[in-house]
């Protein structure tokens, strides 16, 4: 891929749209263009029977075949070959409204761009999404369901929810393995930011209750390389006590920091057999997901 | 410390500035909301110790450069220790001490002598360093110094008038004595702050009477009533050569047509090169004599040797010096010595023999008579023998010397008297004890007129194989000099069997006036002289023949005669070779009396005096014997004239130097560092440290770039930038 491609997903186009619905779209576009094959190979739905068209039911979903043999409305019905419930689990604390200076969105919207943008991928494969916001804890649980009424109660909900101070992000995981009874596949959209032992922990349980689970390190520019300059006063979103820095006294100490932090996540999670995929909010969304679905389906 | 525009303190408030910005920076801080806050706080918690101090440092920095750079502004001055500091407005009194002792005449490989250095510096200090309303005082620095402007001068041109009118003189240096002169001047000041320039040529020799402690106070005094700013005028430590002729040493002042005399000159090398065949001349009566080589190691000394016949009566001038005397080496001044010899054409001698013997060969002064003359023909001392003890119808003017052979009982009072009058004249004298003598009536007679040099205690008589001998090594006397060196005269050859212990004479009135011109080697005085007036009277222990000695049996005894007639025959005017401020001193014919005398000076200043009739005749004193080199006198309306020589104090020519600092310092004067200086910006520079103390600003401005460049630095290293 070039270098100088530019990406219909980059996040500074993608601010300038208003509707996370079209900012999805534009996304999963950029996705399908990106992935230069179908991420549809290989679907996991297989025609299971017929059924009569109820009002309600899609048009499209109508066998116009069996209508022209026998003037009936047969709807096809498909039988879910692996069973795979997708929900999001997106981090919707006070910790992901930052947003540098030099980004165009920040890790919330991000996130939810991410979270839209894949669970309309997933639909089109008939896969059912649900969503779980949390922040002091499990806000609010979608069920996953796999209908397009479904995708725009999804995306409503992804834009209109607002924030608060996270506590145990590892208790909010533990919390929700716990709710979700069903077998599925978990992606976790968030900052992360907690004890990285409290939080692989509450992985941890979900891969006890055989979920399978994609971790999105959602975070600034600014989060991983501290390039701030000046002093300044550093106030915790999160209401944290305020901290006077020199930065450049700190930076190398943050990032050392960091890095731990990051390096621990990504073990952990490797050790759990679960995909972690850092992503920066520079970052264009399309290329980012173009690349991990890539890499995805090349695994499989 | 202090500062020559303290104006510029008040901007010290600056230093506030960067206090002021780090607290506003503190309270102008951006605020930055952040979700990262844990790896914050790990990072501020290690380094929240070294950051403080890392700050302080900064802050530290920036408060110390600023102030570092109003204090420059303000121009501070490290000020010497223990000294008054001066402010703009003071004025000062300064001594300047010009050293103009001959050394000074010591040409540098510059071409200029030591002295022209010094009185550029002395005219630099007077115009450059002093100021309107100071008042100056000048003091010519040597063995005598003299304070050419005494009181305290406020017209500085007068003063750079007499520094230019100066001129090197021909004494020594005495540095005590010059002290000793500032001390004076500074206590009769009335002005707080006082300034001593003392301009020098260094030499280690000028500080041999201050090396004693009791010159300490005088020192110790002089830098506590005043800055004492040292200049050093001399030639560079490698440029002090020097050769020496050191004034001539003449077997007789007074000499006869019919004997030829020494002359002998020490050449002394105070350098650090041998010297080898230096060519030396003997210049009389302005023409050249003889010449003769020497070669004298470094440090050392080799003496030229001349013997020279004058043919005509009269006195003689001359010179021994060494060939060409300008350019053998640096310093001119001491490359010849003058000296002058008086040619008379017979000493005329009394002898008396109060007990003649039936055969004159037996009396006691046949061998000093025959001595004198021993085949009656023309000869240097022209003796007539008298017996008896009385001087009556003696004319004793008529005779340079009286020699008594074998007192008696010490002559009649009269006698005694006349005696007395004659010596005191400048006549000479010389006793002989004999068999006869009463030594109580010699000592009561002759003792009481003061003629007597010492008395005459027991006689004492020794076996023929216990006798005594002469000890040359015991002489300290001019007179004998010459029997110092046995080489060829060796008066020890002779024996003493009977001798009269002689008790020196030590009352008041003999004090300096006696001296034993030589001893028996038993150590008991053989001859003993005794200056009495103008004249001198000789006493000897034993016989003038042979009754109690051997001695005219020896080849030394004739000129031992000769020496001791020669030298009691000088008269009155018996020293024509004199030291710098010795009296000169002039018997002059009675037809001179109360005439104008004319002195000419080496330098050609005249002067007149007129000369005095007493007891003692007709004599001349001149006390002005300031110059080195030939004196002429004249006196007015006779054709009576003489010459005398002054020569140069020996020490002076000993360039060596000493470090003015040390010598200083252990001289007692309460410096801890005296500043020393050659060139005149040294001196201005110099003079302006010591009054003001050391300007820093310089030194603050490089501390303030230097801390600026660290300060840069440390911000970057710390990460602190803006």
């Amino acid at each position: 891929m070039p270098a100088t491609q530019t990406y219909i997903g980059d996040p500074k186009v993608l601010a300038r749209i208003d509707s996370l619905e079209i900012r999805a779209r534009t996304v999963v576009e950029g996705v399908m263009t990106g992935m230069h094959k179908s991420p549809y190979r290989g679907s996991s739905v297989e025609f299971a029977q017929h059924r009569d068209y109820v009002p309600g039911d899609e048009i499209r979903h109508i066998d116009w075949k069996v209508y022209a043999r026998s003037d009936r409305y047969q709807i096809k019905q498909f039988e879910e070959e692996t069973n795979l419930k997708a929900t999001f689990v997106l981090d919707c604390s006070t910790s992901m409204n930052y947003k540098g200076e030099k980004s165009a969105l920040s890790k919330r919207e991000y996130s939810a761009i991410v979270a839209a943008a894949l669970s309309t991928l997933l639909l089109k494969q008939r896969d059912p999404v649900g969503l779980a916001i949390f922040d002091e804890g499990v806000r609010q649980y979608i069920p996953p369901a796999g209908t397009s009424a479904h995708l725009r109660m999804l995306i409503d909900t992804l834009s209109r929810t607002d924030s608060r101070p996270k506590t145990g992000i590892g208790d909010t995981l533990h919390d929700l393995a716990e709710r979700l009874k069903r077998r599925g596949m978990l992606i976790v959209l968030s900052d992360l930011f907690g004890d990285p032992d409290d939080i692989l922990r509450g992985l941890q349980h979900f891969k006890h209750k055989k979920h399978e689970a994609i971790i999105f390190h959602v975070l600034d520019r600014d989060e991983i390389t501290f390039p701030f300059r000046d002093s300044a006063i550093f106030e915790g979103m999160e209401g944290e006590a305020p901290i006077t820095a020199e930065p450049n006294a700190l930076r190398k100490q943050y990032l050392a920091a960091f890095e731990e932090y990051a390096r621990r996540l990504k073990g952990g999670c490797r050790d759990l057999d679960m995909d972690y995929q850092q992503m920066p909010t520079d970052q264009p969304i399309d290329e980012a997901l173009a690349r991990y679905l890539s890499a995805r389906a090349d695994r499989s | 410390m202090t500062f020559l525009t303290p104006a510029f303190l008040g901007a010290l408030a600056l230093v506030g500035i960067p206090l002021l910005i780090h607290l506003i920076r503190r309270r102008k801080l951006k605020v930055v909301q952040w979700a990262a806050m844990e790896f914050l706080r790990q990072s501020q918690r290690r380094q929240r110790r070294r950051l403080r101090i890392e700050e302080l440092i900064l802050l530290l920095l920036r408060i110390l450069i600023i102030a570092c750079a109003v204090l420059a502004f303000a121009r501070p001055v490290l000020r010497a220790m223990g000294v008054p500091l001066l402010s703009q407005n003071t004025h000062v009194y300064a001594v300047i001490v010009l050293d103009n002792s001959f050394s000074m005449d010591a040409r540098g490989s510059d071409g200029k002598t030591s002295f022209d250095r010094a009185k550029a510096a002395a005219v630099e200090v007077v115009t450059r360093v002093l100021r309107d309303g100071d008042s100056v005082s000048l003091v010519l620095l040597s063995d005598n110094p003299e304070a050419t402007v005494d009181a305290p001068s406020f017209d500085r041109g007068l003063v750079r008038r007499r520094i230019e009118a100066a001129h090197v003189g021909d004494r020594g240096t005495d540095n005590l004595a010059g002290a000793r002169m500032v001390d004076r001047l500074l206590r009769v000041s009335k002005t707080p702050v006082r300034e001593v320039y003392w301009i020098s040529d260094d030499q280690s020799d000028a500080w041999a009477t201050s090396r004693k402690e009791s010159a300490r106070a005088t020192w110790s005094e002089m830098g506590k009533l005043a800055r004492v700013n040292w200049i050093s005028a001399g030639s560079g430590e490698n440029e002090r050569d020097n050769l020496q002729v050191e004034s001539p040493i003449l077997g007789s002042e007074l000499v006869t047509p019919q004997l030829a005399t020494r002359i002998d000159a020490r050449i002394v090398n105070h350098g650090i090169k041998p010297r080898n065949d230096l060519l030396v001349n003997l210049i009389v009566d302005g023409a050249p004599k003889a010449s003769t080589r020497v070669s004298v190691p470094p440090g050392g000394s080799a003496t030229a040797e001349f013997i020279h016949q004058f043919v005509r009566t009269g006195t003689h001038t001359g010179s021994i010096s060494l060939n060409d005397p300008a350019n053998v080496d640096m310093l001119e001044h001491d490359n010849s010595a003058p000296f002058v010899v008086r040619v008379r054409d017979r000493v005329k001698v009394l002898v008396l023999d109060p007990r003649p013997a039936r055969n004159p060969s037996q009396s006691e002064s046949y061998f000093l008579v025959k001595a004198m003359a021993p085949d009656e023909s023309l000869e240097s001392l022209q003796p007539r023998l008298r017996e008896g003890e009385s001087l009556s119808g003696v004319t004793l003017r008529d005779y340079d010397v009286v020699a008594i052979a074998g007192m008696a009982d010490g002559l009649s009072q009269n006698d005694r008297a006349a005696l007395a009058e004659y010596v005191k004249a400048g006549g000479g004298v010389v006793l002989f004890p004999g068999p006869d003598t009463d030594a109580r009536q010699v000592n009561a007679a002759l003792g009481g007129a003061g003629l007597l040099p010492a008395r005459l205690g027991a006689r004492k008589k020794l076996d023929e194989k216990s006798g005594l001998k002469l000890d040359p090594s015991s002489i300290r006397h001019p007179a004998l000099s010459l029997f110092k060196d046995t080489t060829n005269l060796h008066l020890s050859g002779a024996q003493f069997f009977t001798y009269y212990a002689l008790d020196p004479a030590n009352d008041e009135a003999s004090l300096g006036a006696v001296r034993v011109m030589i001893r028996y080697n038993n150590g008991d005085p053989a001859l003993v002289e005794r200056q009495v007036g103008l004249g001198h009277v000789v006493l000897a222990a034993s016989t003038a023949g042979r009754l109690w000695n051997d001695l005219p049996l020896q080849s030394s005894y004739v000129p031992l005669v000769y020496q001791l007639m020669f030298y009691l025959g000088q008269g009155a005017t018996s020293h024509r070779n004199l030291k710098l401020d010795e009296p000169l001193f002039l018997s002059l014919p009675l037809k001179d009396a109360n005439k104008a005398v004319r002195v000419t000076a080496p330098d050609s200043v005249t002067s007149s005096q007129s000369s005095t009739l007493d007891s003692r005749g007709v004599t001349f004193r001149y006390d002005g014997t300031s110059r080195a080199g030939i004196y002429r006198v004249a006196v007015a309306g006779s054709g009576t004239s003489d010459a005398f020589a002054v020569g140069l104090p020996g020490d002076e020519s000993n360039l060596a130097y000493t470090d003015p600092r040390r010598a200083v310092a252990e001289a007692g004067v309460p410096t801890n560092d005296l500043a020393v200086a050659q060139s005149p910006e040294q001196i201005r520079a110099m003079v302006s440290r010591a009054r003001y103390g050391a300007e820093i600003w310089y030194s603050m401005i490089c501390a303030v770039l230097g801390m600026l460049f660290l300060e840069s630095l440390l911000a970057q290293k710390f990460g602190r930038r803006g």
